[in-house]
């Protein structure tokens, strides 16, 4: 079967993106590494393409993570710019109150445990369970138990955290 | 020593597993898995109680990771996006988490393919006790028909929109104790959880959700319904003999509660019987429906087709309201 990288690209980019967002946590990074993954796709015509696309994601993923930690040593020196997103919709008080929000869920994310996060994040990304057992090393039918428990643990995370600061802002107000 | 004996089965295992009903609800079962799962759901309330809590479990998961999405909404350079491979799942996830918290927001997008009265004449909350978890846990089919049919409208453009993504989830979240599972008494006095027998019903038995315009079609105009209720959601399944398909109608009386009419080939509405019972769904009187007529014109055969109205109302007011507002086409 021809390889339709075409194809691929329509159906995983937006998913793809939002995979490693979650792992960058900036948006103009996660799209520059999605083009390199599909640039690599490209190069070696994958079999299974999209367990293919996401198990690059990861590793790719995972390097950046590891150059972030040596680039942020030069960085601290910096000052640090903000990027202007251009968002014609939204005011300033939407986007602290996202951001906010934003904060929250990637803090609940990483209460999780590397294996619960990256098999949520891989059905998140619309991975079936054979795709997802296959590239965590999961039996299958451990993907639902994983997957469970670590839906649990994110909604209960976050829970905790937003009654915390419930909390403080009853405590700031009073 | 003891042979396997298939009728010990649900014994042995008296309830579903979480990671089953996580499959379930995600579809990630075998056909046999998923038989098995949906024989069970079908006679145990303690499992439906346990579903809902999985689909409101997998739904919030989905909204909060909603949350922590790439600010813009992505657009691939070069490619006009049409369709994404699961993309029913992503809108209709996100779509799925606002039903089941939101209230009238959601309640309008589940208006919307169906609009069969204006839902602003209806009560600014998702419903009763009784049927706020048969909402919830059908929220996952409904929103599926309704993610089809807003497919090229302007609000499937609005609601894939930054903003309106943030709001949208947002809404999702803002109450943060889904407590669906309110006790119903019924009339003999028994506490009963609610449960949409709509949803009890596997797709993999045949069911079909279709919308209402298609249902009438696919029956010839005769669907039978109650005159005045918005409709929900219709389910449809072929009858084995032919014919029209056997209905069911989920409508809504003005106070938000859900009722469901079933028409169907008489053995066919037999089976849907021992299922509502099963859940504790009081039915009105088996009235005789619009006959079908199989086999030549020259030699056809009668079939006899019945209709009845149930809900957690007693049996009195079905019976009343079906005589007042049942209509066969």
């Amino acid at each position: 079967m021809a390889f339709d990288l075409e194809g691929l690209y329509r159906s995983s980019y937006d998913a793809v993106v939002r995979f490693l967002y979650r792992k960058v946590w900036d948006a103009d990074r996660a799209e520059d590494l999605a083009q390199e993954v599909f640039m690599r796709a490209m190069h070696h015509q994958p079999e299974k393409p999209r367990s293919w696309v996401f198990a690059v994601a990861a590793n790719i993923a995972r390097d950046e993570a590891r150059s972030a930690i040596r680039r942020r040593k030069h960085l601290t020196l910096l000052t640090h710019e903000p990027i202007a997103h251009p968002a014609p919709l939204s005011d300033v008080s939407e986007d602290l109150e996202r951001q906010e929000q934003e904060a929250e869920v990637k803090r609940a994310l990483a209460t999780l445990s590397p294996r619960d996060r990256e098999v949520l994040l891989l059905w998140d990304a619309g991975l079936a369970y054979p795709e997802i057992a296959a590239q965590t090393g999961l039996a299958v039918g451990a993907v639902g138990t994983t997957l469970a428990r670590a839906r649990k643990r994110l909604v209960l995370a976050h829970d905790r955290m937003e009654s915390l600061r419930e909390e403080q802002r009853a405590a700031a107000s009073a | 020593m003891t042979a396997w004996n298939p009728f010990v089965r649900s014994s042995v295992r008296p309830h579903l597993p979480e990671e089953e009903l996580h499959g379930f609800a995600d579809s990630a079962l075998s056909p046999a898995q998923r038989a098995e799962v949906a024989e069970h759901l079908l006679a145990c309330l303690i499992c439906r109680a346990g579903l809902a809590e999985a689909e409101a479990l997998r739904a919030r998961a989905s909204a909060l990771l909603e949350l922590a999405a790439p600010p813009r909404a992505i657009v691939p350079p070069q490619v006009n996006r049409r369709q994404r491979p699961r993309g029913g799942p992503r809108l209709g996830r996100m779509a799925a988490a606002a039903v089941l918290v939101v209230g009238t927001g959601a309640f309008t997008l589940l208006q919307v393919p169906f609009g069969t009265t204006g839902s602003s004449a209806l009560p600014p909350r998702l419903a009763t006790a009784s049927v706020a978890p048969a909402l919830l846990a059908g929220s996952t089919q409904e929103i599926a028909v309704t993610s089809e049919f807003l497919a090229d409208q302007d609000l499937a453009r609005a609601l894939r929109s930054t903003r309106t993504l943030t709001l949208a989830s947002r809404a999702a979240m803002t109450p943060r104790v889904v407590t669906p599972m309110l006790p119903v008494t019924n009339v003999s006095g028994r506490p009963l959880r609610a449960v949409d027998p709509m949803t009890a019903v596997d797709p993999a038995d045949g069911w079909v959700s279709t919308p209402w315009a298609e249902a009438r079609r696919a029956t010839r105009g005769a669907i039978a319904h109650l005159a005045g209720y918005p409709v929900g959601a219709v389910r449809l399944r072929e009858s084995s003999r032919g014919g029209r398909p056997t209905a069911m109608v989920r409508q809504l009386l003005p106070d938000g509660r859900a009722f469901w009419v079933i028409e169907g080939a008489a053995e066919e509405i037999q089976g849907l019987t021992q299922l509502f019972e099963a859940s504790g769904i009081s039915m009105s009187t088996l009235l005789r429906a619009r006959p079908d007529y199989l086999g030549t014109d020259e030699a056809p055969i009668r079939t006899i087709r019945m209709v009845a109205v149930a809900s957690y109302l007693p049996v009195d007011s079905l019976n009343a309201m079906a005589a007042d507002r049942l209509r066969l086409e």
